[in-house]
């Protein structure tokens, strides 16, 4: 037998319509971008047919490959690009019909939630019929006031806010306070006697603070049973 | 002198309160000051800065500024209301609510017919001043930041508001604004933060001072509204400024506790061409100064450290006497204690309150100087709180420690108190005559039979003490003169008469048998501080602001040959030097030539006995004579004994027993509660 040079056979399914989905990439050509974006790829699946094409192949494997013309694999391929764009805009057109579906939903539901537009006329139309009493009506005793109380707890706060306003301004952060302890601390330390600070000459000053730090330092003593009984 | 037992006496835990603001009345040199707790004085400048007038305070007033138009005072806070006092009978007479929100400043025209605030909601209001009232009259264009100070042009026509920021120049007859200036946020992270113009003055050629919370005056052009320099006077805030009369020296105050002075002057000799040059500082306060004035000769200053600064301008003064030296004060000038002398009880007044405490014991004798062995310490056997919102004005204990009454600006309690060695109960007297209503001073009769209240038109009411309750007696009235207030009272021992001291410097005093006036005291130009009657000679004994004394003998209705003596010979240079009150005048039963006086700083006892000091003597001399024998001591000794040992001295008072009471409250103590003050870099610290 003589050495056939083996042409790797030109893998050319002719994909019907119906398995457009299932094109598998072998098709061989740039795609310029703007003619179609939405050409799935899918995954090579293993079907019947496939196998069919295989076994197929198999079959075929002494004899010649068949010729395909040119321009029949040129009208196939150009059909699948077709194809894909129409199912891309299939796809948009489902999407936009769901879309516009709820929609739909939601102003019938919002119309269901209003009041009937025959109410809402009803109450423009309808004249005010209860108004304010006029207030000089009222006598009342000479030491009374008559005071809303919201306007009441309003004013206060009112107050309070501008206290903390000033507060915050002197006080708060950004402001570089110390103690009057320190203060009176450093006058005596450059003061004509010199003395201790004035936490520790003053017994008076944080009194609380110290009996509080000696009651828990004496617990914890008792605690950690450091002085023998 | 004597030897007394002393009782130190440190539980009064008197708190001032922080001066927020100073107006000044040019025309009848009183300096009135609002202090944070609301209260209001009126010090006398030209008689040693006496605390003539107060107007005691309620609780969450906010006040935030004052103003005086003409003679009548008003005064703005932050509960949104304008206030106008009564200063005749030291009350408030009437509030009225902008209805702006909380008011930031309060300020009146030059002319004394508008008074202009700065409100939270960004609104300048006008009110009209009428005779008896204020009226709204209208807005000014409302802003979008609140309006913290305002200052008029002193024609009128325009108004400067410092706010968030900016500073804006209105124009008072349209109400629109004529020129916006944007304040620098300055460097650093006060960038984050807005500049607020604390403080703003309007000088008559156009300037526009600012004080604001970057620590810069800065002064800008109100016809071209833009910045002309600006000055970097401190690293916190410039929170106040004040403009001399004559407009040539500006002050400023700072959270630190300096007052900057700068002045209008020229650079160079001779030429004309004058700027603002910082000149002097001053550092007499250790915690933000919130107000300055300055007087004609003086600059005034107050702030959280609750004490009233008097600087004198050296440069304005001629003469070198007591109103060129520094004045500090830290007390009123009225007492806050009252004793019950026979039963050992010291009432303490308070804002909210009252504290009944009785003195503890000693045991052993010691030598002079030296302490004794506290037996039983003296405890505190009541607390009183206020009803109500005012704070307290007058209180006075019995001197036998059966009632306490007080008085507040709008109500008067009367208590019976009943003190067994462990229990103590306390009663209200509720049904009280419907004249006692409100006192401007209290007084109890020596023998507790009686209460004397002063109140309305300078006249004073009696009432009858006894167990089934206060019964009114009768009224007690001027046969002439102003209707002031009255801040003094002193009865005699006897129970016979009662002398009565206003803020018009009259002295009155009343027959309390036939309840008609007796005579009147020859007016002095210096208001009364303290007056005591003598209780063998029934002579009214009187100390001034100005350190002078007299003692007018009541039956004769003339001073006494004593007290013609000390005003013709003179008093000492030291005595009248001294630059704080006397506030109470007492007498020794046991020895009757010796009146004890005392001031802030000292304790001293006249003898009447004694050659009065010339100014060659030595006046304090108490040391030296010890060092002398018998005889030397005779000739050396002089009528004032002084004791300088206590400091900080609130009261003194003399027991049956011959020992003193010293209250003393020292400054250290107020000091440590005062609110935190700004870090200040020290050399060497």
């Amino acid at each position: 037998d003589s050495v056939h040079h083996r042409r790797p056979p030109p893998v050319c399914f002719v994909p019907s319509r119906d398995h457009i989905q299932r094109v598998v990439g072998f098709l061989i050509w740039r795609v310029p971008s703007s003619v179609c974006t939405k050409i799935r790829l899918n995954t090579f699946k293993e079907t019947d047919k496939m196998s069919e094409l295989t076994l197929q192949f198999e079959s075929s494997d002494d004899e010649l490959p068949e010729e395909v013309a040119f321009d029949a694999s040129k009208s196939v391929a150009l059909k699948s690009v077709k194809d894909a764009l129409d199912a891309a805009k299939r796809e948009k057109n489902l999407l936009k019909e769901k879309r516009r579906k709820k929609q739909q939903l939601f102003q019938e539901q919002k119309k269901r939630k209003l009041l009937p537009q025959e109410l809402l006329e009803e109450f423009d139309t309808k004249p005010q019929n209860v108004h304010m009493e006029n207030m000089s009506d009222f006598s009342l005793p000479v030491s009374y006031r008559v005071m809303r109380i919201k306007d009441e707890s309003a004013a206060k706060t009112l107050q309070q806010r501008a206290t903390d306003f000033v507060q915050s301004r002197l006080y708060g952060p950004g402001t570089k306070r110390t103690t009057n302890a320190e203060l009176l601390s450093l006058k005596k330390k450059r003061g004509a006697s010199q003395g201790a600070a004035v936490e520790f000459a003053n017994k008076k000053l944080g009194a609380c603070k110290k009996a509080r730090i000696k009651r828990s330092n004496k617990r914890f003593i008792r605690q950690q049973k450091l002085i023998p009984f | 002198m004597g030897e007394f037992k002393v009782h130190r006496v440190r539980f009064f835990d008197y708190m001032p309160s922080g001066i927020r603001a100073l107006a000044f009345n040019q025309d009848t040199e009183r300096m009135a000051v609002a202090r944070m707790d609301g209260s209001v004085e009126v010090f006398h400048c030209s008689d040693r800065f006496f605390q003539e007038k107060i107007i005691p305070g309620r609780e969450q007033c906010g006040i935030e500024g004052l103003s005086w138009v003409g003679e009548r005072l008003f005064s703005a806070g932050l509960n949104g209301g304008i206030t106008e006092y009564d200063l005749t009978n030291q009350k408030v007479k009437y509030t009225i609510d902008a209805y702006g929100g909380p008011i930031w400043t309060i300020t009146g025209n030059q002319q004394g017919t508008h008074l202009a605030v700065g409100c939270e909601d960004g609104t300048v209001k006008l009110f009209e001043v009428n005779e008896d009232q204020i009226q709204f009259e209208r807005n000014l264009d409302r802003q979008k930041s609140r309006i913290i100070s305002l200052s008029w042009h002193p024609s009128g026509s325009k108004i400067a508001a410092g706010m968030m920021d900016m500073i804006q120049v209105f124009n008072v007859e349209t109400g629109h604004s004529i020129h916006r200036m944007l304040a620098d946020r300055g460097a650093g992270t006060s960038r984050s933060k807005e500049c607020v113009v604390w403080s703003v003055v309007y000088l008559s050629d156009g300037t526009i001072i600012t004080g604001d919370s970057v620590g810069m005056v800065k002064l800008w052009d109100d016809q071209t509204g833009t910045l002309i320099k600006s000055h970097n006077v401190t690293k916190c805030d410039v929170l106040a400024l004040s403009v001399s009369q004559n407009e040539d020296s500006l002050v400023a105050g700072t959270s630190e506790g300096i007052v900057v002075q700068f002045q209008f002057v020229s650079m160079v000799l001779e030429k004309d061409d004058k700027e603002w040059v910082r000149t002097r500082t001053f550092r007499n306060h250790t915690h933000d100064i919130r107000a300055v004035a300055e007087i004609t000769t003086a600059v005034v200053s107050g702030g959280m450290d609750a004490q009233l600064v008097v600087r004198p301008l050296l440069d304005k003064i001629e003469v070198r006497s007591a109103a060129s030296a520094l004045r500090k004060i830290h007390f009123p000038h009225r007492r806050l204690v009252s004793c019950a002398r026979k039963s050992g009880l010291m009432l303490f007044q308070y804002p909210g309150h009252l504290e009944l405490w009785r003195l503890g014991e000693s045991e052993g004798k010691g030598t002079p100087g030296s302490s004794l062995f506290v037996k039983r310490n003296p405890e505190k056997l009541l607390q009183l709180k206020v009803k109500g919102e005012d704070h307290i004005r007058c209180s006075a204990v019995s001197p036998c420690g059966g009632w306490i009454v007080y008085s507040t600006a709008s109500t008067l309690r009367l208590y019976r108190l009943h003190c067994d060695n462990n229990n103590i109960s306390i009663t209200k007297i509720s049904k009280l005559p419907k004249v006692l209503s409100s006192a401007n001073q209290l007084c109890f009769s020596s023998d507790s039979s009686h209460l004397f209240s002063a109140s309305a038109q300078s006249s004073v009411h009696i009432a009858s003490l006894s167990q089934s309750g206060c019964k009114f007696v009768g009224t007690l009235k001027p046969k002439s003169g102003s209707h002031q207030a009255i801040h003094l009272l002193a009865a005699s021992e006897d129970g016979k008469w009662l002398a009565s001291a206003n803020s018009d410097h009259e002295v009155h005093i009343y027959n309390l048998q036939t309840q008609k006036a007796h005579c009147t005291v020859p007016v002095y130009s210096s208001a009364v501080t303290a007056m005591g009657i003598h209780p063998a000679t029934n002579c009214l004994f009187m100390m001034h602001a100005d350190q002078q004394m007299f003692e007018y003998s009541i039956e004769q209705k003339q001073y006494t040959d004593w007290s013609r003596t000390v005003q013709r010979k003179g008093l000492h240079r030291f005595w009248v030097e001294r630059d704080t009150p006397c506030l109470n005048v007492m007498f020794n039963p046991q020895n009757p030539s010796h009146v004890i006086l005392h001031d802030m700083y000292m304790l001293c006892i006249i003898d009447q006995s004694l050659p009065l000091p010339d100014d060659k003597t030595q006046f304090y001399n108490q040391l030296t004579l010890k060092s002398l024998t018998e005889e030397q001591r005779k000739s050396q000794s002089h009528a004032f004994k002084v004791c300088k040992t206590f400091k900080d001295i609130l009261c003194v008072e003399l027991m049956p027993d011959q020992s003193l009471v010293v209250v003393e409250r020292p400054l250290e103590d107020i000091a440590t509660q005062l609110p935190a003050p700004i870090k200040q870099k020290k050399f060497a610290t």
